[in-house]
Parts: structure tokens; C-alpha cells; sequence
């Protein structure tokens, strides 16, 4: 199913806010089409700084393949229409309404055809139309990222790009999602999810790059990745890993992770 | 907002929408209406009584008053009704603008220094006795504020260029540039002669005296060239609202976007400024009460809140014959006057809600 050619190619990544270098010749393995890549780190790591410059939304240095096409020269209409993101952050006092803002997702990326119809569509299928004519300020955390996912895959993109989709979600969304975001997968998207949930990466992805300091630190399926030495060098966390069938449990070493925290 | 219950399923979810949306086309004609209504009152309204209907009349050719009041009509209340409306509507739909390309409920010409730096601009032109003897003074007075309010905007938008700065930073710079100019415009005052003093003063409070038929077309032509842009804008615009980020996943250059809305924004609030002196709260006013008739979808926010500010205006046009008989008092002191109370009864209700 994988075809290299087909996959996202991330070399020499560079980002810059202001005069501050934040990412320096960061080169990934390829991001395939199908799969669900997690991005994975402990806080400050630059997975979100990552996962914007992979999505463009911010300037960056590098080179930026998909398939054939240099998505660093790629008119932002084009690539909008290649391109979905969800930022961490949910917009704040907007009197728009679920269905207006994804009717706007829709319009904005230069659709103009059967617009309501195609955005309750989206609705539906993350199960929030009785959402609809709510207005986002009138939303939960849960269901306002609910509808930010909505905008995202609004467009059926080509790549999916999702910061900490499920933060605010409980435990029946956040594997509804999940699911979801592996179905667009297995549709042919490519999706670069970033989670702080190493239970949930390891269930749900079917890769998993590990950043340390804005620096490749491992990548691979989940089960090769997520070590108790990862763990030790990446988060500086003493855990054992223990699988149960699909499912991964990181069970804390005690004594080593009081000790960490009290040091003495 | 609609009153109704969640809609069950997408069929719902869709009639629903429709249904929305025709309140807020409804809306917005009423709003419309009740501008004209206003309009043809504001008319009637001094101290020679014209009834309204008289009025309209007069205006549309269907019949003539006597050749007195047909002077007043047309020499005196028509060109104060009708800037009065032209320049609720510009300042309502900059403040509009503002609002979202700022994502700051707070932002208007007023606040953002604008006022203050066309003010101050004013006040340089009044003291300095600046002129031409091909130029009436009033128009080299209202030319120099015009400059100020467009260099004061650029000057914000260079610092936060220059900065890096985000759109809080950039509200930031114009509340700041907001107390410079207003210092500065003390600093004149002081200085100035007991006569140029009396014109600043009531230059800075706003009158709607000043208009006559050689400035009109000026304020209708801007508000005319300006408003096509801002509505085709309204996509962009709304889909702003959703926050930066996403925005420009959108695919939306959101700088230039920002830049234009300013523009835009700044050669309206110049324009009334420059005619009319320093009219506040409308800019602020207008969106807010706009965003709670029809939402954010800016197709019907932006006309909603052109003509909330239209009707503020007019309205507040009323008040400045009525409050002292005889004496028609700066429109600048009724909006403050009004827009405070209306202003905290804002920022309650949207402390209740949340």
C-alpha cells in the first residue's frame, strides 16, 4: 500500500520566530500516505512548531516534498486544498456558529458548490450535528475541538496535520476519533497526529517519530519506539513498558520517579 | 441564538441554517428601514418643524414647502441628516474591520488613537492658520486631520512590522499613540490663542454643523469606494474569526489581509473625522450590537454593523437639537454620552453569558 514516492519527504527542516532559531536541519523519515504518523516528545520538544511548518501555516526554512511537488513553492490555494491542519488552540469569542465554520473551512479553500449540504455532512459524521447552530463561545473545550476537527478534514486533505486533537475529549471521542483519523488514513491521507498519550500512539499509530530538543531522536512503529530507554533518554521518566495485547501500559518505576522528582 | 431545539439530524440541521439565515436578510432590511425612518426624523426634528412626511415630499419632487422651509430642508437639515448617516455608517463599518482583523472586541478608530492623532491633526492646522488662497480653511483643517488618521494607522502597522508584533502589540501601540496624540493635542491647546483654542475645542467634540453639500460627496464617495472591498472581503474576513493559524491553513495571506482591513478602516475613520470631528463609541458600538442581531458570518455582520452605526448616528443627531431647544449641542458629547452606559451594558451581558 505504501509507496515512498507518494510519502511526505522532510529534510533539513529549519524555523525561525523572530531572530530565535527554534529548529535547525531537522530531516524526517518519509511520511507515508494510509498511515498515522504520531509525533511524539516531552514538552518544549517542538512537536507543535513541527507540525505547523509541515502544515505551512508557518515560514520555513528546508526542503518539503509531497509526491512530486515542492510544497514550499505551491500557491497557499493549492496547497490549502493538500492541506488540513488543527491548531492546539481553539479560537475564543466567535458568535460563529459549528455549521458556519466549517461552511467557511469549505469557502474559504475556494470550494463553492453545494456548501451547506457537504459541511452538515461533516457534521454527521463526527456525530455533533445537534451541534450545528451553536455557537463555538456557547461550546465545551470537548466539543469546540470536535468541531475544529471538523474544519480540518472539511476538504477531505491529502495530508492531515492534528495538534493534540483530543486533549479536551473523553474516552468514548477520544476513540472515536482516533478511529476516524484512521479511517481518513487508510483512505490514502498521510496524518501527522502529535499526542502526549503514549497508550493512545502506540493503539492508534501506526508510526512514531520521537523529538527531543527539536532533534530526531527515534522513529519507528510504536511498539519498537516507546522503551523503557526512550522513556529514560527522551523524558527522563524510570518506566516499565508492558503490552497486553494491542493495547501499551507504561507502569512508573516508583522509586526512581519520586526520586526524580524530589531529588535530594 | 435561534431559540429553537438542536437540530436532530442533517436535514434539520440544514432547514434550520436556511431559516437563519433568512432572519438575518430580514434583519438587516429592518435595519435599513428603521435608517430611513430615523433619516426622514432627523429631518423633521429643529426648530422650524417640518413634519416628515412633508419632508419626503420635498425630497422625492411630490410636492414643495414654502420656499422658507424648502431652504432650511435642503441648505441645512439635509446635508447634517445625511453626513450624520454617512459617517454612522463608515465608522460602523470601521469599527467592524477593526474588530475582526485585531480579533480585539475592544478596537475602533477611537480607541486605536486614530481620532486622537486626526484630532491633534486638526489642531496643528487651527493654531498654525495653515492656508491657501486656493483653499477654504475648513478644508486644509480637515485635510491635515485626514493625513494625521492615515500616517497615525501606517505608524502602527510599521512599528508592529518592524516588531514582529502580534495583533495585541498592534492595539497596544494605537492605545499608546492614542495618549501622545491627546498630549500633545493639550500641549496645543495650551499654547493656542484664546480663538484658534475655541475651535479645537469644538472641533474635538464633534459636530455635524460642519457639513455642507462641498464635503458630502467627498464622504459618500470613500464610504461608496471602500464598502464594495470590505464585503468582498466577508469570506476572508469571517474566516479570520476562526483564529490566525487557521486562517492561513486556509490558505489566506492574513498580513495582507490585516494591512488592507486597516486601510480600509483608517480612509473611513480619516474621512469622518476630517468632516465631522471626533465622533466616539460608534466604532465600538456599532459591531457589538450588529454580532448580536446576525452572528459573525461577516456577509451580514458587515452591512448589520454599517448600518447599526448609521442609525446610532442619525439617531444621536435627534438628540443634539432636542437635549437644549434652540441649541444644537456636538454630536461627539451625545455618542459618549450614550455609549458609555450602552458600553458597560455590553461588557456586562457578555460577563453574564460566560
Amino acid at each position: 500500500m505504501e509507496k515512498v514516492q507518494d510519502a511526505l519527504a522532510v529534510s533539513r527542516l529549519g524555523v525561525a520566530y523572530g531572530r530565535r532559531r527554534v529548529v535547525h536541519d531537522l530531516s524526517l523519515p518519509p511520511i507515508a500516505r494510509g498511515e498515522v504518523t504520531a509525533l511524539i516528545g516531552p514538552n518544549g520538544a517542538g512537536k507543535s512548531t513541527v507540525l505547523k511548518a509541515l502544515a505551512r501555516v508557518i515560514a520555513s526554512e528546508g526542503e518539503l516534498r509531497f509526491g512530486g511537488t515542492d510544497l514550499r513553492q505551491l500557491a497557499p490555494r493549492r496547497r490549502a486544498a493538500l492541506i488540513g491542519f488543527m491548531p492546539q488552540a481553539l479560537p475564543q469569542g466567535t458568535e460563529l456558529t459549528a455549521l458556519e465554520s466549517v461552511v467557511i473551512a469549505l469557502r474559504a479553500g475556494g470550494d463553492a458548490d453545494g456548501l451547506d449540504r457537504r459541511a452538515v455532512a461533516v457534521l454527521e459524521r463526527l456525530g455533533i450535528v445537534d451541534l450545528a447552530l451553536t455557537p463555538l463561545d456557547r461550546m465545551s473545550g470537548g466539543e469546540r475541538q470536535l468541531v475544529s476537527l471538523a474544519q480540518a478534514i472539511a476538504r477531505d486533505p491529502a495530508m492531515l496535520f492534528l495538534d493534540e486533537p483530543t486533549s479536551a475529549l473523553d474516552l468514548a471521542h477520544v476513540h472515536r476519533v482516533m478511529g476516524l483519523v484512521r479511517a481518513i488514513a487508510r483512505k490514502g491521507a498521510a496524518v501527522v497526529i502529535v499526542l502526549h498519550d503514549l497508550a493512545l500512539a502506540s493503539q492508534w499509530a501506526d508510526r512514531t517519530i520521537v523529538l527531543k530538543s527539536a532533534r530526531l531522536h527515534s522513529h519507528g512503529a510504536p511498539r519498537e519506539v516507546i522503551t523503557p530507554r526512550m522513556l529514560a533518554e527522551v523524558y527522563g521518566f524510570a518506566a516499565r513498558v508492558e503490552h497486553v495485547g494491542d493495547n501499551l501500559f507504561i507502569v512508573p518505576d516508583h522509586a526512581a520517579a519520586g526520586a526524580a522528582r524530589f531529588p535530594s | 441564538m435561534t431559540g429553537a431545539a438542536a437540530p436532530a439530524d442533517g436535514g434539520q440541521a440544514l432547514a434550520a441554517y436556511a431559516r437563519l439565515r433568512r432572519r438575518r436578510l430580514l434583519l438587516i432590511l429592518l435595519l435599513a428601514a428603521a435608517v430611513a425612518c430615523v433619516f426622514l426624523l432627523d429631518l423633521g426634528t429643529g426648530p422650524a418643524g417640518i413634519p416628515p412626511l412633508d419632508a419626503l415630499g420635498s425630497l422625492t419632487g411630490l410636492s414643495t414647502l414654502p420656499p422658507a422651509q424648502e431652504v432650511i430642508l435642503w441648505q441645512l437639515r439635509l446635508p447634517v441628516a445625511l453626513m450624520a448617516v454617512l459617517v454612522g455608517a463608515s465608522l460602523g463599518l470601521a469599527g467592524a474591520e477593526m474588530q475582526t482583523v485585531l480579533a480585539n472586541p475592544l478596537a475602533e478608530p477611537f480607541t486605536l488613537g486614530v481620532s486622537n492623532a486626526a484630532a491633534l491633526g486638526a489642531a496643528l492646522a487651527i493654531v498654525a492658520g495653515l492656508g491657501a488662497s486656493w483653499l477654504p480653511a475648513n478644508w486644509i483643517v480637515a485635510g491635515n486631520a485626514f493625513l494625521f488618521a492615515v500616517g497615525s494607522l501606517l505608524l502602527i502597522q510599521l512599528l508592529a512590522r518592524v516588531s514582529d508584533a502580534g495583533t495585541e502589540t498592534l492595539v497596544l501601540f494605537g492605545i499608546a499613540l492614542g495618549f501622545t496624540a491627546s498630549a500633545v493635542l493639550w500641549l496645543v491647546q495650551y499654547m493656542a490663542s484664546q480663538d484658534a483654542l475655541q475651535q479645537i475645542v469644538f472641533w474635538s467634540m464633534g459636530s455635524l454643523a460642519r457639513a455642507d453639500w462641498t464635503v458630502l460627496p467627498i464622504a459618500a464617495a470613500v464610504l461608496c469606494a471602500v464598502a464594495p472591498f470590505s464585503f468582498a472581503a466577508a469570506w476572508k474576513l469571517t474566516a479570520l474569526r476562526l483564529g490566525e493559524e487557521r486562517a492561513t491553513s486556509f490558505g489566506l495571506d492574513t498580513r495582507r489581509l490585516r494591512l488592507l482591513a486597516l486601510l480600509r478602516a483608517s480612509l473611513l475613520a480619516a474621512i469622518s473625522v476630517a468632516f465631522v470631528g471626533v465622533i466616539g463609541f460608534v466604532g465600538l458600538v456599532a459591531p457589538h450590537v450588529a454580532r448580536m442581531l446576525v452572528g459573525e458570518d461577516h456577509r451580514f455582520f458587515l452591512p448589520a454593523s454599517l448600518l447599526t452605526g448609521a442609525l446610532v448616528v442619525s439617531a444621536a443627531s435627534i438628540a443634539t437639537k432636542l437635549v437644549v431647544p434652540g441649541l444644537m449641542i456636538p454630536i461627539g458629547i451625545v455618542t459618549a454620552l450614550v455609549g458609555l452606559p450602552g458600553f458597560v451594558w455590553l461588557i456586562l451581558r457578555r460577563h453574564r453569558r460566560t
